[in-house]
Protein backbone atom coordinates (compact mmCIF):
# COMPACT_ATOMS: atom_id res chain seq x y z
CA UNK A 1 0.00 0.00 0.00
CA UNK A 2 1.44 3.38 -0.94
CA UNK A 3 1.86 5.80 1.96
CA UNK A 4 0.35 8.69 0.07
CA UNK A 5 -2.07 8.25 -2.76
CA UNK A 6 -4.00 10.81 -4.76
CA UNK A 7 -6.44 9.65 -7.40
CA UNK A 8 -7.95 12.12 -9.83
CA UNK A 9 -7.75 14.75 -7.14
CA UNK A 10 -9.60 17.96 -7.91
CA UNK A 11 -10.03 21.07 -5.85
CA UNK A 12 -11.89 24.03 -7.27
CA UNK A 13 -12.36 27.39 -5.59
CA UNK A 14 -15.09 29.89 -6.11
CA UNK A 15 -13.54 33.30 -6.26
CA UNK A 16 -15.51 36.48 -5.93
CA UNK A 17 -14.88 38.72 -8.90
CA UNK A 18 -14.71 42.36 -8.08
CA UNK A 19 -14.64 45.14 -10.61
CA UNK A 20 -12.98 48.46 -10.02
CA UNK A 21 -14.85 51.68 -9.46
CA UNK A 22 -17.53 52.93 -7.16
CA UNK A 23 -20.70 51.75 -8.87
CA UNK A 24 -19.56 48.17 -9.44
CA UNK A 25 -18.52 48.08 -5.76
CA UNK A 26 -22.01 49.10 -4.68
CA UNK A 27 -23.80 46.74 -7.05
CA UNK A 28 -21.54 43.94 -5.84
CA UNK A 29 -23.24 44.27 -2.48
CA UNK A 30 -26.37 42.83 -4.04
CA UNK A 31 -25.20 40.72 -6.87
CA UNK A 32 -21.93 38.93 -6.90
CA UNK A 33 -20.20 37.16 -9.69
CA UNK A 34 -17.98 34.27 -8.99
CA UNK A 35 -15.28 32.65 -11.02
CA UNK A 36 -14.35 29.06 -10.63
CA UNK A 37 -10.64 28.52 -10.22
CA UNK A 38 -9.34 25.04 -10.83
CA UNK A 39 -6.50 25.03 -8.34
CA UNK A 40 -5.96 21.30 -8.62
CA UNK A 41 -7.44 19.63 -11.64
CA UNK A 42 -7.30 15.87 -11.89
CA UNK A 43 -3.98 14.93 -10.37
CA UNK A 44 -2.95 11.37 -9.53
CA UNK A 45 0.24 10.13 -7.94
CA UNK A 46 1.41 7.82 -5.23
CA UNK A 47 4.35 7.95 -2.87
CA UNK A 48 5.84 5.07 -0.93
CA UNK A 49 7.21 5.02 2.57
CA UNK A 50 10.45 6.87 3.13
CA UNK A 51 10.43 8.66 -0.20
CA UNK A 52 11.43 12.31 -0.39
CA UNK A 53 9.62 13.81 -3.33
CA UNK A 54 10.00 17.31 -4.72
CA UNK A 55 6.86 19.09 -5.77
CA UNK A 56 7.57 21.75 -8.33
CA UNK A 57 5.50 24.34 -10.08
CA UNK A 58 5.26 28.09 -10.58
CA UNK A 59 3.21 30.30 -8.28
CA UNK A 60 -0.42 29.30 -8.33
CA UNK A 61 0.29 25.90 -9.85
CA UNK A 62 -1.68 24.15 -7.12
CA UNK A 63 1.17 22.81 -5.00
CA UNK A 64 0.02 24.23 -1.70
CA UNK A 65 -3.58 23.31 -2.42
CA UNK A 66 -2.51 19.71 -3.01
CA UNK A 67 -0.55 19.67 0.25
CA UNK A 68 -3.58 21.07 2.06
CA UNK A 69 -5.77 18.32 0.64
CA UNK A 70 -3.23 15.71 1.68
CA UNK A 71 -2.99 17.04 5.22
CA UNK A 72 -6.75 17.24 5.71
CA UNK A 73 -7.21 21.00 5.68
CA UNK A 74 -9.17 21.11 2.48
CA UNK A 75 -12.06 19.02 1.37
CA UNK A 76 -11.34 17.69 -2.13
CA UNK A 77 -13.89 18.79 -4.73
CA UNK A 78 -13.55 15.44 -6.42
CA UNK A 79 -11.33 12.39 -6.55
CA UNK A 80 -9.79 10.66 -3.58
CA UNK A 81 -6.83 11.04 -1.30
CA UNK A 82 -5.45 8.40 1.03
CA UNK A 83 -2.64 8.98 3.46
CA UNK A 84 -1.51 6.00 5.56
CA UNK A 85 -4.84 4.50 4.63
CA UNK A 86 -6.76 7.42 6.16
CA UNK A 87 -8.93 9.90 4.38
CA UNK A 88 -7.18 13.09 5.48
CA UNK A 89 -10.30 15.25 5.68
CA UNK A 90 -11.80 13.00 8.34
CA UNK A 91 -8.95 14.17 10.55
CA UNK A 92 -8.78 11.04 12.71
CA UNK A 93 -6.47 11.49 15.68
CA UNK A 94 -4.33 8.57 14.58
CA UNK A 95 -3.79 10.28 11.23
CA UNK A 96 -3.07 13.71 12.69
CA UNK A 97 -0.54 12.24 15.09
CA UNK A 98 1.43 10.84 12.15
CA UNK A 99 1.65 13.92 9.96
CA UNK A 100 2.91 17.44 9.99
CA UNK A 101 2.58 20.31 7.57
CA UNK A 102 5.41 22.79 7.70
CA UNK A 103 4.83 26.10 6.01
CA UNK A 104 7.19 28.99 5.71
CA UNK A 105 4.68 31.49 7.01
CA UNK A 106 2.82 29.33 9.47
CA UNK A 107 2.58 30.21 13.12
CA UNK A 108 1.27 27.88 15.74
CA UNK A 109 3.40 29.27 18.56
CA UNK A 110 1.78 31.37 21.26
CA UNK A 111 3.04 34.81 20.41
CA UNK A 112 3.38 36.19 23.93
CA UNK A 113 4.74 33.09 25.60
CA UNK A 114 8.12 31.38 25.45
CA UNK A 115 8.28 28.78 22.68
CA UNK A 116 8.75 26.17 25.39
CA UNK A 117 5.11 26.62 26.46
CA UNK A 118 3.93 25.84 22.95
CA UNK A 119 6.19 22.79 22.80
CA UNK A 120 4.83 21.57 26.11
CA UNK A 121 1.29 21.99 24.86
CA UNK A 122 2.18 19.93 21.82
CA UNK A 123 3.71 17.33 24.10
CA UNK A 124 0.27 16.96 25.68
CA UNK A 125 -1.58 17.11 22.39
CA UNK A 126 0.55 14.40 20.83
CA UNK A 127 0.65 12.28 24.00
CA UNK A 128 4.42 12.22 24.25
CA UNK A 129 5.98 10.96 27.43
CA UNK A 130 8.44 13.21 29.20
CA UNK A 131 11.52 11.23 28.08
CA UNK A 132 10.59 11.18 24.40
CA UNK A 133 9.65 14.84 24.55
CA UNK A 134 12.95 15.86 26.13
CA UNK A 135 14.92 13.72 23.72
CA UNK A 136 13.15 15.04 20.62
CA UNK A 137 13.31 18.60 21.83
CA UNK A 138 16.99 18.43 22.60
CA UNK A 139 17.79 16.84 19.29
CA UNK A 140 15.79 19.36 17.28
CA UNK A 141 16.90 22.45 19.15
CA UNK A 142 20.56 21.42 19.10
CA UNK A 143 20.39 20.66 15.43
CA UNK A 144 18.81 24.00 14.66
CA UNK A 145 20.98 25.81 17.19
CA UNK A 146 18.20 27.48 19.14
CA UNK A 147 18.46 25.81 22.57
CA UNK A 148 19.30 29.15 24.17
CA UNK A 149 16.09 30.82 23.04
CA UNK A 150 13.36 28.37 24.03
CA UNK A 151 12.51 30.30 27.18
CA UNK A 152 12.15 33.69 25.51
CA UNK A 153 8.76 35.05 24.51
CA UNK A 154 8.24 34.25 20.85
CA UNK A 155 7.49 37.84 19.92
CA UNK A 156 11.01 38.87 20.94
CA UNK A 157 12.71 36.36 18.63
CA UNK A 158 14.19 37.16 15.24
CA UNK A 159 12.36 35.90 12.16
CA UNK A 160 14.87 33.13 11.51
CA UNK A 161 14.84 31.90 15.10
CA UNK A 162 11.08 32.00 15.16
CA UNK A 163 10.86 29.88 12.04
CA UNK A 164 13.18 27.33 13.59
CA UNK A 165 10.93 27.27 16.66
CA UNK A 166 7.93 26.71 14.40
CA UNK A 167 9.78 23.83 12.83
CA UNK A 168 10.51 22.30 16.23
CA UNK A 169 6.85 22.61 17.19
CA UNK A 170 5.87 20.91 13.94
CA UNK A 171 8.33 18.04 14.34
CA UNK A 172 8.35 17.42 18.07
CA UNK A 173 6.13 14.36 17.63
CA UNK A 174 8.36 12.88 14.92
CA UNK A 175 5.72 12.63 12.19
CA UNK A 176 5.87 9.70 9.81
CA UNK A 177 4.77 11.98 7.03
CA UNK A 178 5.95 15.49 6.45
CA UNK A 179 4.56 18.02 4.05
CA UNK A 180 7.03 20.83 3.63
CA UNK A 181 5.79 23.94 1.88
CA UNK A 182 8.65 26.27 1.03
CA UNK A 183 10.65 25.31 4.10
CA UNK A 184 13.60 27.49 3.18
CA UNK A 185 11.72 30.63 2.20
CA UNK A 186 13.12 33.75 3.80
CA UNK A 187 16.19 32.03 5.20
CA UNK A 188 19.72 33.16 4.47
CA UNK A 189 22.04 30.99 2.38
CA UNK A 190 23.78 29.39 5.35
CA UNK A 191 20.51 28.60 7.01
CA UNK A 192 19.03 27.24 3.79
CA UNK A 193 21.89 24.80 3.61
CA UNK A 194 21.41 23.82 7.24
CA UNK A 195 17.72 23.33 6.70
CA UNK A 196 18.38 21.08 3.72
CA UNK A 197 20.80 18.96 5.70
CA UNK A 198 18.26 18.77 8.45
CA UNK A 199 15.47 17.63 6.12
CA UNK A 200 17.72 15.06 4.49
CA UNK A 201 18.79 13.72 7.88
CA UNK A 202 15.28 13.55 9.20
CA UNK A 203 14.22 11.64 6.12
CA UNK A 204 17.01 9.07 6.43
CA UNK A 205 17.05 8.72 10.17
CA UNK A 206 13.33 8.27 10.73
CA UNK A 207 12.34 6.90 7.33
CA UNK A 208 9.89 9.76 7.14
CA UNK A 209 7.93 10.16 3.94
CA UNK A 210 8.25 13.70 2.69
CA UNK A 211 6.70 15.84 0.04
CA UNK A 212 8.48 19.14 -0.43
CA UNK A 213 7.68 22.22 -2.45
CA UNK A 214 10.24 24.86 -3.10
CA UNK A 215 11.08 27.70 -5.40
CA UNK A 216 14.75 27.12 -4.82
CA UNK A 217 15.90 24.52 -7.27
CA UNK A 218 18.92 23.99 -5.05
CA UNK A 219 16.58 22.48 -2.46
CA UNK A 220 15.11 20.07 -4.94
CA UNK A 221 18.41 19.18 -6.59
CA UNK A 222 20.05 18.37 -3.34
CA UNK A 223 17.21 16.55 -1.66
CA UNK A 224 14.94 14.80 -4.08
CA UNK A 225 15.50 11.87 -6.39
CA UNK A 226 11.97 12.04 -7.61
CA UNK A 227 9.99 15.11 -8.64
CA UNK A 228 6.39 15.81 -9.45
CA UNK A 229 5.86 18.85 -11.62
CA UNK A 230 2.51 20.56 -11.87
CA UNK A 231 1.27 23.67 -13.54
CA UNK A 232 -2.20 25.23 -13.66
CA UNK A 233 -3.49 22.36 -11.58
CA UNK A 234 -2.35 19.68 -14.02
CA UNK A 235 0.38 17.14 -13.58
CA UNK A 236 3.17 17.58 -16.11
CA UNK A 237 5.86 15.18 -14.98
CA UNK A 238 6.27 12.51 -12.35
CA UNK A 239 9.55 10.68 -12.28
CA UNK A 240 13.23 10.73 -11.49
CA UNK A 241 14.93 14.08 -11.42
CA UNK A 242 17.87 12.80 -13.46
CA UNK A 243 15.61 11.74 -16.29
CA UNK A 244 13.99 15.12 -16.50
CA UNK A 245 16.71 16.63 -18.67
CA UNK A 246 16.68 13.69 -21.03
CA UNK A 247 12.99 14.06 -21.52
CA UNK A 248 12.51 17.76 -21.85
CA UNK A 249 15.75 19.46 -22.75
CA UNK A 250 16.54 19.18 -26.44
CA UNK A 251 20.08 20.42 -25.96
CA UNK A 252 23.25 19.82 -23.99
CA UNK A 253 25.59 22.36 -22.55
CA UNK A 254 29.13 22.23 -23.88
CA UNK A 255 31.84 24.26 -22.20
CA UNK A 256 35.17 24.50 -23.98
CA UNK A 257 38.48 26.17 -23.02
CA UNK A 258 41.19 27.14 -25.44
CA UNK A 259 44.79 28.17 -25.01
CA UNK A 260 44.34 31.05 -27.43
CA UNK A 261 41.71 33.64 -28.35
CA UNK A 262 39.30 32.60 -31.06
CA UNK A 263 36.74 34.45 -33.08
CA UNK A 264 33.19 34.18 -31.79
CA UNK A 265 31.87 33.63 -35.30
CA UNK A 266 33.63 30.30 -35.44
CA UNK A 267 31.12 28.82 -33.03
CA UNK A 268 27.88 30.11 -34.52
CA UNK A 269 27.27 27.05 -36.65
CA UNK A 270 27.46 24.66 -33.66
CA UNK A 271 24.53 26.02 -31.73
CA UNK A 272 23.49 28.83 -29.47
CA UNK A 273 26.35 30.72 -27.87
CA UNK A 274 25.50 31.30 -24.25
CA UNK A 275 28.77 32.73 -23.11
CA UNK A 276 31.89 33.87 -24.86
CA UNK A 277 35.12 35.27 -23.48
CA UNK A 278 38.37 35.11 -25.31
CA UNK A 279 39.42 31.61 -24.30
CA UNK A 280 36.17 30.12 -23.07
CA UNK A 281 32.87 29.38 -24.72
CA UNK A 282 29.61 27.89 -23.48
CA UNK A 283 27.30 26.47 -26.12
CA UNK A 284 23.81 25.03 -26.13
CA UNK A 285 24.00 22.29 -28.71
CA UNK A 286 21.20 20.09 -30.01
CA UNK A 287 21.41 16.71 -28.33
CA UNK A 288 22.04 14.75 -31.50
CA UNK A 289 24.94 16.92 -32.51
CA UNK A 290 26.57 17.14 -29.11
CA UNK A 291 29.03 14.34 -29.72
CA UNK A 292 29.94 15.54 -33.16
CA UNK A 293 30.40 19.15 -31.99
CA UNK A 294 32.58 17.99 -29.14
CA UNK A 295 34.81 16.08 -31.53
CA UNK A 296 35.09 19.06 -33.83
CA UNK A 297 35.93 21.37 -30.94
CA UNK A 298 38.62 19.06 -29.71
CA UNK A 299 40.20 18.08 -33.01
CA UNK A 300 39.73 21.05 -35.31
CA UNK A 301 39.79 23.90 -32.83
CA UNK A 302 42.17 22.21 -30.41
CA UNK A 303 40.19 22.79 -27.26
CA UNK A 304 42.33 22.11 -24.19
CA UNK A 305 39.42 21.29 -21.96
CA UNK A 306 35.87 20.29 -22.74
CA UNK A 307 32.82 19.47 -20.75
CA UNK A 308 29.39 18.16 -21.80
CA UNK A 309 26.56 18.60 -19.31
CA UNK A 310 22.82 18.44 -19.00
CA UNK A 311 21.22 21.86 -18.74
CA UNK A 312 20.62 23.41 -15.31
CA UNK A 313 17.46 22.31 -13.55
CA UNK A 314 16.14 25.88 -13.58
CA UNK A 315 16.41 25.94 -17.36
CA UNK A 316 14.66 22.62 -17.81
CA UNK A 317 11.87 23.69 -15.54
CA UNK A 318 11.33 26.91 -17.41
CA UNK A 319 11.25 24.97 -20.68
CA UNK A 320 8.56 22.74 -19.26
CA UNK A 321 6.48 25.63 -18.01
CA UNK A 322 6.81 27.50 -21.28
CA UNK A 323 5.44 24.53 -23.11
CA UNK A 324 2.64 24.44 -20.58
CA UNK A 325 -0.22 22.12 -21.40
CA UNK A 326 1.32 20.80 -24.57
CA UNK A 327 3.72 18.50 -22.80
CA UNK B 1 -7.95 15.81 28.99
CA UNK B 2 -4.74 17.19 30.42
CA UNK B 3 -3.92 18.78 27.09
CA UNK B 4 -6.95 21.03 27.37
CA UNK B 5 -5.98 22.08 30.87
CA UNK B 6 -2.64 23.04 29.40
CA UNK B 7 -4.52 25.24 26.94
CA UNK B 8 -6.17 26.99 29.89
CA UNK B 9 -2.82 27.42 31.56
CA UNK B 10 -1.18 28.93 28.47
CA UNK B 11 -4.16 31.14 27.85
CA UNK B 12 -3.88 32.38 31.41
CA UNK B 13 -0.20 33.19 30.97
CA UNK B 14 -0.99 34.95 27.71
CA UNK B 15 -3.60 37.03 29.45
CA UNK B 16 -1.08 38.17 31.99
CA UNK B 17 1.09 39.51 29.20
CA UNK B 18 -1.48 42.23 28.60
CA UNK B 19 -2.13 43.60 32.04
CA UNK B 20 -3.03 47.14 31.06
CA UNK B 21 -5.55 45.94 28.54
CA UNK B 22 -7.11 43.79 31.20
CA UNK B 23 -7.21 46.52 33.84
CA UNK B 24 -8.91 48.90 31.41
CA UNK B 25 -11.44 46.24 30.50
CA UNK B 26 -12.31 45.73 34.16
CA UNK B 27 -12.52 49.49 34.61
CA UNK B 28 -15.08 49.60 31.82
CA UNK B 29 -17.14 46.98 33.64
CA UNK B 30 -16.98 48.88 36.93
CA UNK B 31 -18.01 52.14 35.26
CA UNK B 32 -20.94 50.50 33.55
CA UNK B 33 -22.18 49.00 36.79
CA UNK B 34 -21.85 52.36 38.55
CA UNK B 35 -23.88 54.05 35.81
CA UNK B 36 -26.63 51.46 36.14
CA UNK B 37 -26.52 51.74 39.91
CA UNK B 38 -26.91 55.52 40.00
CA UNK B 39 -29.54 55.44 37.29
CA UNK B 40 -31.72 53.11 39.33
CA UNK B 41 -30.95 55.05 42.49
CA UNK B 42 -32.47 58.11 40.81
CA UNK B 43 -35.46 56.14 39.56
CA UNK B 44 -36.17 54.80 43.02
CA UNK B 45 -36.13 58.29 44.51
CA UNK B 46 -39.12 58.40 46.79
CA UNK B 47 -40.52 55.08 45.57
CA UNK B 48 -40.47 51.70 47.15
CA UNK B 49 -41.42 49.32 44.37
CA UNK B 50 -40.96 49.64 40.63
CA UNK B 51 -42.13 46.91 38.25
CA UNK B 52 -42.60 44.59 41.21
CA UNK B 53 -38.97 45.00 42.24
CA UNK B 54 -38.16 46.62 45.53
CA UNK B 55 -34.93 48.52 45.90
CA UNK B 56 -33.14 45.62 47.53
CA UNK B 57 -34.03 43.14 44.80
CA UNK B 58 -33.12 45.58 42.05
CA UNK B 59 -29.73 46.45 43.53
CA UNK B 60 -28.95 42.84 44.19
CA UNK B 61 -29.82 42.17 40.56
CA UNK B 62 -27.47 44.89 39.34
CA UNK B 63 -24.57 43.87 41.56
CA UNK B 64 -24.81 40.17 40.75
CA UNK B 65 -25.05 41.07 37.08
CA UNK B 66 -21.37 42.01 37.18
CA UNK B 67 -20.52 38.68 38.69
CA UNK B 68 -22.51 36.78 36.08
CA UNK B 69 -21.16 38.76 33.18
CA UNK B 70 -17.65 37.87 34.30
CA UNK B 71 -18.47 34.19 34.11
CA UNK B 72 -20.94 33.98 31.26
CA UNK B 73 -19.93 36.71 28.84
CA UNK B 74 -16.14 36.66 28.99
CA UNK B 75 -14.88 34.75 26.00
CA UNK B 76 -12.11 34.47 23.48
CA UNK B 77 -14.30 32.97 20.79
CA UNK B 78 -14.31 36.20 18.78
CA UNK B 79 -10.78 35.21 17.84
CA UNK B 80 -12.11 32.19 16.01
CA UNK B 81 -13.58 34.23 13.15
CA UNK B 82 -10.24 35.95 12.77
CA UNK B 83 -8.45 32.62 12.84
CA UNK B 84 -10.70 31.28 10.12
CA UNK B 85 -10.21 34.31 7.92
CA UNK B 86 -6.46 34.56 8.19
CA UNK B 87 -5.94 30.83 8.01
CA UNK B 88 -4.44 30.27 11.46
CA UNK B 89 -7.28 27.85 12.06
CA UNK B 90 -5.12 25.40 10.11
CA UNK B 91 -2.83 25.17 13.12
CA UNK B 92 -5.60 23.55 15.12
CA UNK B 93 -6.87 21.39 12.29
CA UNK B 94 -3.45 19.85 11.78
CA UNK B 95 -3.15 18.68 15.34
CA UNK B 96 -5.15 16.00 17.13
CA UNK B 97 -7.24 18.41 19.18
CA UNK B 98 -10.96 18.90 19.40
CA UNK B 99 -11.36 22.50 18.35
CA UNK B 100 -14.56 23.04 20.32
CA UNK B 101 -12.99 21.68 23.50
CA UNK B 102 -9.85 23.71 22.81
CA UNK B 103 -11.93 26.87 22.73
CA UNK B 104 -13.90 25.98 25.79
CA UNK B 105 -10.72 25.57 27.80
CA UNK B 106 -9.21 28.70 26.35
CA UNK B 107 -12.32 30.45 27.60
CA UNK B 108 -12.15 28.92 31.03
CA UNK B 109 -9.02 30.82 32.02
CA UNK B 110 -10.66 33.96 30.70
CA UNK B 111 -13.68 33.29 32.84
CA UNK B 112 -11.67 32.46 35.93
CA UNK B 113 -9.70 35.67 35.75
CA UNK B 114 -12.75 37.79 35.10
CA UNK B 115 -14.73 36.12 37.86
CA UNK B 116 -11.91 36.59 40.33
CA UNK B 117 -11.76 40.29 39.61
CA UNK B 118 -15.50 40.74 39.53
CA UNK B 119 -15.69 39.31 43.05
CA UNK B 120 -13.16 41.86 44.25
CA UNK B 121 -15.08 44.64 42.50
CA UNK B 122 -18.36 43.52 43.98
CA UNK B 123 -16.81 43.45 47.44
CA UNK B 124 -15.58 47.00 46.93
CA UNK B 125 -18.93 48.19 45.61
CA UNK B 126 -20.76 46.60 48.53
CA UNK B 127 -18.27 48.10 50.94
CA UNK B 128 -18.19 51.63 49.53
CA UNK B 129 -21.74 52.22 48.26
CA UNK B 130 -23.42 49.98 50.81
CA UNK B 131 -26.44 49.22 48.63
CA UNK B 132 -29.26 47.24 50.14
CA UNK B 133 -28.04 43.75 49.19
CA UNK B 134 -30.03 40.56 49.52
CA UNK B 135 -28.07 37.56 50.80
CA UNK B 136 -29.58 34.29 49.69
CA UNK B 137 -29.09 31.76 52.46
CA UNK B 138 -31.08 28.76 51.24
CA UNK B 139 -28.43 26.22 50.17
CA UNK B 140 -30.86 24.58 47.73
CA UNK B 141 -31.35 27.82 45.84
CA UNK B 142 -27.65 28.59 45.90
CA UNK B 143 -26.87 25.21 44.35
CA UNK B 144 -29.54 25.73 41.68
CA UNK B 145 -28.13 29.22 41.08
CA UNK B 146 -24.66 27.71 40.46
CA UNK B 147 -26.10 25.02 38.20
CA UNK B 148 -27.97 27.64 36.17
CA UNK B 149 -24.75 29.61 35.76
CA UNK B 150 -22.92 26.59 34.39
CA UNK B 151 -25.72 25.94 31.91
CA UNK B 152 -25.83 29.57 30.81
CA UNK B 153 -22.06 29.67 30.38
CA UNK B 154 -22.13 26.74 28.02
CA UNK B 155 -25.17 28.12 26.20
CA UNK B 156 -23.41 31.41 25.58
CA UNK B 157 -20.26 29.59 24.50
CA UNK B 158 -22.12 27.68 21.79
CA UNK B 159 -23.98 30.79 20.61
CA UNK B 160 -20.71 32.68 20.29
CA UNK B 161 -18.79 29.91 18.63
CA UNK B 162 -21.52 29.43 16.04
CA UNK B 163 -21.50 33.17 15.35
CA UNK B 164 -17.75 33.07 14.85
CA UNK B 165 -18.15 30.26 12.36
CA UNK B 166 -19.79 32.79 10.04
CA UNK B 167 -16.16 33.45 9.20
CA UNK B 168 -16.17 30.33 7.05
CA UNK B 169 -18.53 32.01 4.59
CA UNK B 170 -17.92 35.69 5.04
CA UNK B 171 -15.09 37.96 5.95
CA UNK B 172 -17.54 40.35 7.55
CA UNK B 173 -18.08 38.80 10.94
CA UNK B 174 -17.66 41.81 13.12
CA UNK B 175 -20.92 43.57 12.27
CA UNK B 176 -23.30 40.62 12.74
CA UNK B 177 -21.50 39.77 15.95
CA UNK B 178 -21.83 43.26 17.29
CA UNK B 179 -25.54 43.52 16.52
CA UNK B 180 -26.12 40.09 17.92
CA UNK B 181 -24.23 40.95 21.08
CA UNK B 182 -26.43 43.98 21.68
CA UNK B 183 -29.59 41.97 21.12
CA UNK B 184 -28.38 39.13 23.32
CA UNK B 185 -27.35 41.34 26.20
CA UNK B 186 -30.70 43.06 25.97
CA UNK B 187 -32.71 39.84 25.80
CA UNK B 188 -30.63 38.23 28.51
CA UNK B 189 -31.66 40.90 30.95
CA UNK B 190 -28.46 42.86 31.40
CA UNK B 191 -30.12 46.24 30.98
CA UNK B 192 -33.09 45.51 33.21
CA UNK B 193 -34.94 42.45 34.52
CA UNK B 194 -37.00 40.83 31.78
CA UNK B 195 -40.26 40.59 33.76
CA UNK B 196 -40.57 44.35 33.36
CA UNK B 197 -41.87 43.50 29.90
CA UNK B 198 -45.62 42.94 29.38
CA UNK B 199 -46.59 39.38 30.20
CA UNK B 200 -47.23 38.40 26.58
CA UNK B 201 -43.71 39.38 25.53
CA UNK B 202 -42.19 37.88 28.63
CA UNK B 203 -43.86 34.56 27.83
CA UNK B 204 -42.14 34.54 24.45
CA UNK B 205 -38.80 35.52 25.95
CA UNK B 206 -39.09 32.60 28.33
CA UNK B 207 -38.89 30.25 25.38
CA UNK B 208 -35.70 31.81 23.97
CA UNK B 209 -32.26 30.71 25.13
CA UNK B 210 -31.12 34.26 25.96
CA UNK B 211 -33.34 34.52 29.01
CA UNK B 212 -31.32 31.73 30.59
CA UNK B 213 -28.00 33.50 30.22
CA UNK B 214 -28.45 36.09 32.96
CA UNK B 215 -32.04 36.62 33.99
CA UNK B 216 -32.91 33.06 34.95
CA UNK B 217 -29.98 32.43 37.32
CA UNK B 218 -30.52 35.80 38.97
CA UNK B 219 -34.19 35.10 39.52
CA UNK B 220 -33.28 31.85 41.21
CA UNK B 221 -30.89 33.69 43.50
CA UNK B 222 -33.46 36.33 44.34
CA UNK B 223 -35.92 33.61 45.26
CA UNK B 224 -38.55 34.95 42.90
CA UNK B 225 -39.16 31.63 41.21
CA UNK B 226 -41.13 28.75 42.64
CA UNK B 227 -39.56 25.31 42.24
CA UNK B 228 -41.88 24.14 39.45
CA UNK B 229 -40.93 27.26 37.49
CA UNK B 230 -37.26 26.60 38.11
CA UNK B 231 -37.76 23.09 36.81
CA UNK B 232 -39.42 24.34 33.64
CA UNK B 233 -36.62 26.86 33.21
CA UNK B 234 -33.99 24.15 33.45
CA UNK B 235 -35.96 22.02 31.05
CA UNK B 236 -36.05 24.77 28.42
CA UNK B 237 -32.40 25.66 28.88
CA UNK B 238 -31.38 22.01 28.59
CA UNK B 239 -33.34 21.81 25.39
CA UNK B 240 -31.43 24.80 24.03
CA UNK B 241 -28.17 23.40 25.29
CA UNK B 242 -28.62 20.25 23.25
CA UNK B 243 -30.02 22.09 20.23
CA UNK B 244 -27.16 24.59 20.20
CA UNK B 245 -24.58 21.88 20.70
CA UNK B 246 -25.78 20.13 17.57
CA UNK B 247 -26.12 23.38 15.69
CA UNK B 248 -22.53 24.28 16.56
CA UNK B 249 -21.31 20.88 15.42
CA UNK B 250 -23.25 21.00 12.16
CA UNK B 251 -22.11 24.52 11.33
CA UNK B 252 -18.54 23.53 12.20
CA UNK B 253 -18.57 20.55 9.86
CA UNK B 254 -20.25 22.49 7.07
CA UNK B 255 -17.77 25.27 7.62
CA UNK B 256 -14.78 22.97 7.33
CA UNK B 257 -15.94 21.93 3.90
CA UNK B 258 -16.02 25.54 2.86
CA UNK B 259 -12.72 26.33 4.57
CA UNK B 260 -10.06 27.49 2.14
CA UNK B 261 -7.08 27.84 4.50
CA UNK B 262 -6.34 31.17 2.88
CA UNK B 263 -3.23 33.16 3.51
CA UNK B 264 -1.22 30.12 4.43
Amino acid sequence: MPTIEAKKLKRYFRVFRRKEGFIPTVTSLFKRKYNEVKAVDDISFSISEGELVGFIGPNGAGKTTTLKCLSGLLYPSDGSVKVLGFKPFERKNQFLKSISLVMGQKNQLWWDLPAMESFRLNKEIYDLDEITFKKNLKELSDLLGVSAFVNQPVRSLSLGTRMKMELIAALIHHPKILFLDEPTIGLDIVMQKKMRDFISNFNKKYKATMLLTSHYMADVKELCRRVIIIDKGKLLYDGLLEKLAGKYAAYKVITAHFDRSLDQNLFKKFGEIKYFAQEKVILHVKKNYARQVAVTLLEKLKAVDLNIEEPELEDIISIIFQKGDHV
Amino acid sequence: MYKYLYVSKNSFAEYMAYRLNFILWRLRVVISILITYFLWLAIYQGRQIIFNYDKQAMFTYIVLLTFLQGIVFSTQTFRVAEEINNGTLSNYLLRPVNFIAYNLFRDISDKLINTFFSIIEIALILFILRPDFFWQTDPGRLILFMAAIIVSTILYFFINLTLSFIGFWSREVWAPRFIFFIIVTFLAGTYFPLDIFPVAIYKILELLPFTYLIFFPLKIYLGHLAFPNILIGFFISFFWLIALYYLTKIVWHKGLRAYTAEGH
